[in-house]
């Protein structure tokens, strides 16, 4: 009988049909709304590097091509590509009928503007350096060529920062135009963001609203999707628990693309000794650290290199947790008497200073004394990443599509090493990499990179964090990628 | 008193200046700019470059302090470099939040203590005296985010007599909004209820124990009609000036019961706009909110004149 109730009752509602309605104006009228702790960073894709702007820009834009949830590259305002024999040229085929939400046609000439707007003003543009030339060969098919040889040159194409805007629209930042299925309704900064259908786009979507609500506080956020005012929310592994075994609630936890470790300066005195990294390393137990500061949500590596992608080999065991061997290898180093060395903390992730003080616990253990400063964001960015002006920090990256992009951070001459970590023989094979078509090959270089890292350890290389996503479990089709984009067109309510 | 009135916004107009001087220096030394908080952990020394340029942020101090005067006298507040909305339209939609929920939590708060305070003063020792006190120490001893969470989890979660959920403006729906701010708006009261009841007691127990107080009694007036218009009179400047400052205070935003409750308001722009090292929009927090304490001022010194004509008429100072 209550069955039957909820049932009827439901249906009375008519909030979604189970997922077979595709882009119909007559799809039942209903909305998601996802807790989130900050607003965008601006909804103009071409000019920010943060990912709360990506993870609502990628249902307002669309990139030519896009990812599944396993990293493979698929259509998206492209329906089809070619790369030409000697891998310089891609080319693009557009899917016919693209629209912008302003109703201006997304030809080959518009996607075009868009790239050269990437390329002279975007903050990625760098990235897209290897472009040398974009041409429209009609209507619906541009190609770009590259200057040289870039195994990975499609995946360019796939993340958010190369989303497809009207290049001549006014102001992205707070009036995006794509031709994604949605489109930006309002925006009040701390507030809500609401987006509603986008009218020009005709493939798959269910739910004709999404809005992102903000709210910084994460035990608001879970009483909110208790009490039914949001249907998704980000839980950190001690809040999951209230919601295990229960059937009202789905949990979606799996490994993020990113990955968190401690780095180390390796430009310091005493940390340019291999020994003393390889000490750090034996010094701390990693899984009682993931157990401790994450609640064991978290796979842990061995090298810079998320578990979820498909170059990913296992390095982890090279260094296990062992204090003897670490006294041992410090006086080895010349350090008996013990070092002292600075450690900066971003305050804004207190999940990184909880780790850091673990570490450094583990640290003194062994007779390495660390100092521990904690800096705002804006500082430790400054004056940590920029400046390279510490020994220890902790900090998180998000993961990247390919063994290259990921790791030439680690490229001796990169504006990006903030480890200060120089090994030639890293650096030619990351040359050779990005050079190697042979896909067996390929792979065998990205699993010698790791090697090396992981042997050399330029930094504490601590886990791949699993994110932990709970809704309604009458939500369905909500997936996790291996990049910052969420696809809120695919997501529908079911009335089982 | 007009002369007085055009000295002040003259002076309020100096102090506001100085304060964002001060602002644009504090920014200028701390790490880190609006540039740098975007690109995070995935930029490099050139996109760096390009990014500081697009915003501007190359150009000399003198220049950037020039554009931002200059257009402040046009009463253009700029454009944040976050949000990249207008200074003033985030203001302003903090205001509306901001500002009824402080003006209704200092009032409340106001007739809470003159009430509880007077009556605590008259019959010191009393019932009432000992629980009013009880009660300050208990509300002064606990920090505005646990009693936010603790009454958001049992009115929203457990009790769900009000929905858990941000701010729904009163334009939109005004029994939406009581329901939305009812919470915070308690934990306001209960903060700003200690320290005004401390003073409203003391001052009433220092009043009615002045010789005039006793004269009074002596002379035969009703202790009502002594209490109320000459006691109460005489010990309200103290709580009043006090309440004057927790307004504008308040005005700068409660950043921590914003937070837990999700509302959109002045502290946690502001927290915001300086982790993000947004100049314009700070600054503009800045100024705005030193106009109101300045106006603050100038408003009790009218409210205490009106209350107590017996002041002396503030002759020498700003």
């Amino acid at each position: 009988m209550l069955g039957f109730f909820l049932i009827s009752c439901s249906g009375g509602e008519g909030s979604g049909d189970g997922g077979t309605t595709t882009g119909t104006a007559a799809a039942a009228p209903s909305i998601i709304r996802m807790a989130v702790t900050t607003d965008p960073d601006g909804l103009d894709p071409h000019a920010t590097a943060s990912a709360s702007t990506f993870q609502v820009t990628s249902n307002i834009y669309e990139t030519l091509v896009t990812v599944d949830e396993q990293g493979v590259i698929i259509p998206d305002l492209a329906e089809s590509w070619t790369v030409s024999e000697d891998g310089l040229v891609l080319t693009f085929t557009l899917r016919e009928g693209a629209t912008f939400s302003n109703g201006l046609a997304c030809d080959a000439q518009a996607v075009k503007a868009s790239f050269e707007r990437l390329l002279s003003q975007g903050v990625r543009s760098q990235d897209y350096s290897g472009i040398s030339g974009i041409d429209v060969i009609d209507e619906r098919t541009i190609s770009f060529t590259f200057s040289e040889l870039n195994v990975s040159a499609l995946t360019l194409f796939a993340y958010p920062w190369a989303a497809v805007v009207d290049a001549n629209a006014q102001d992205l930042r707070t009036n995006p135009v794509g031709t994604g299925p949605y489109m930006l309704s309002s925006w009040v900064p701390q507030q809500e963001l609401v987006l509603t259908a986008n009218p020009s786009y005709t493939g798959e979507r269910h739910v004709d609203t999404v809005e992102f609500i903000m709210m910084p506080d994460m035990t608001s956020q879970v009483t909110a999707l208790r009490g039914g005012q949001v249907d998704i929310i980000l839980v950190t592994g001690d809040l999951v628990g209230q919601f295990e075994g229960d059937d009202a609630w789905s949990i979606l936890a799996a490994p993020g693309n990113g990955l968190q470790l401690m780095a180390m300066n390796n430009a310091s005195p005493a940390l340019s000794d291999v020994r003393v990294r390889q000490a750090i390393n034996h010094a701390v137990d990693k899984d009682a650290l993931i157990e401790g500061v994450w609640w064991g949500y978290g796979e842990p590596i061995g090298s810079h290199f998320p578990v979820v992608l498909s170059e990913y080999v296992d390095t982890n065991g090279l260094y296990p947790y062992n204090p003897d061997r670490a006294r041992e290898l410090l006086a080895e180093a010349g350090y008996a008497d013990g070092i002292t060395l600075e450690m900066y903390l971003p305050r804004n992730y207190q999940e990184y200073v909880n780790a850091g003080l673990v570490i450094a616990d583990y640290l003194k253990a062994v007779g390495i004394n660390v100092s521990v400063q904690i800096v705002e964001w804006a500082t430790w960015l400054s004056d940590i990443y920029n400046g390279r002006g510490y020994d220890l920090t902790v900090v998180g990256h998000t993961g990247r599509l390919d063994a290259y992009s990921l790791l030439s951070r680690y490229r001796s001459s990169s504006a990006e090493n903030y480890l200060n970590y120089s090994d030639p023989a890293f650096d030619a094979l990351l040359d050779e990499y990005s050079v190697t078509v042979d896909e067996v090959r390929r792979t065998e270089i990205a699993h010698e990179m790791q090697q090396r890292l992981a042997e050399a350890v330029p930094g504490l290389y601590i886990q791949d964090p699993i994110q932990i996503y709970v809704t309604p479990s009458s939500l369905k089709g909500f997936k996790v990628f291996p990049i910052n984009i969420f696809a809120f067109n695919e997501v529908y309510f079911s009335q089982e | 008193m007009f002369r007085q009135l055009l000295r002040r916004i003259l002076a309020a107009f100096i102090v506001m200046f100085l304060v964002s001087l001060a602002t644009f220096a504090a920014l200028e030394v701390v790490p880190g700019n609006a540039a740098i908080v975007s690109l995070g952990t995935e930029g490099n020394v050139e996109q760096l470059a390009a990014l500081e340029a697009q915003l501007g942020l190359d150009r000399p101090l003198g220049e950037r302090l020039f554009d931002y005067y200059s257009g402040l006298i046009r009463f253009d507040w700029g454009t944040s470099s976050y949000y990249g909305q207008p200074v003033w339209t985030l203001i302003s939609q903090r205001l509306a939040v901001t500002f009824p929920l402080a003006l209704a939590s200092v009032l409340l708060a106001l007739l809470i203590a003159i009430t509880l305070g007077t009556v605590a003063a008259v019959r010191k020792g009393g019932v009432v005296d000992i629980i009013s006190r009880s009660l300050v120490q208990l509300a002064s001893a606990m920090p505005s985010f646990w009693l936010s969470l603790l009454l958001l989890v049992l009115f929203s979660s457990v009790l769900r007599l009000v929905p858990m959920g941000g701010y729904v403006s009163p334009a939109e729906d005004f029994g939406a909004y009581l329901n939305s701010i009812v919470l915070p708006l308690s934990v306001l009261v209960v903060g700003e209820t200690g320290p005004l009841l401390r003073l409203v007691r003391s001052s009433m127990l220092e009043a009615i124990g002045e010789d005039w107080y006793t004269a009074a009694q002596v002379k035969g007036l009703r202790k009502g009609r002594v209490i109320v218009s000459y006691a109460l009179r005489s010990a309200l400047t103290a709580p009043l000036t006090s309440a004057g400052t927790q307004l504008a205070k308040l005005l700068g935003g409660t950043a921590i019961v914003e937070s837990v409750f999700a509302l959109p308001g002045m502290g946690r722009l502001f927290l915001t706009a300086v982790e993000m090292r947004d100049l314009q929009l700070v600054q503009g927090i800045v100024i705005f909110v030193s106009f109101f304490v300045v106006l603050m001022n100038l408003v009790t010194d009218i409210v205490l004149r009106l209350v107590n004509p017996a002041l002396e008429p503030d002759g020498g100072g700003l």
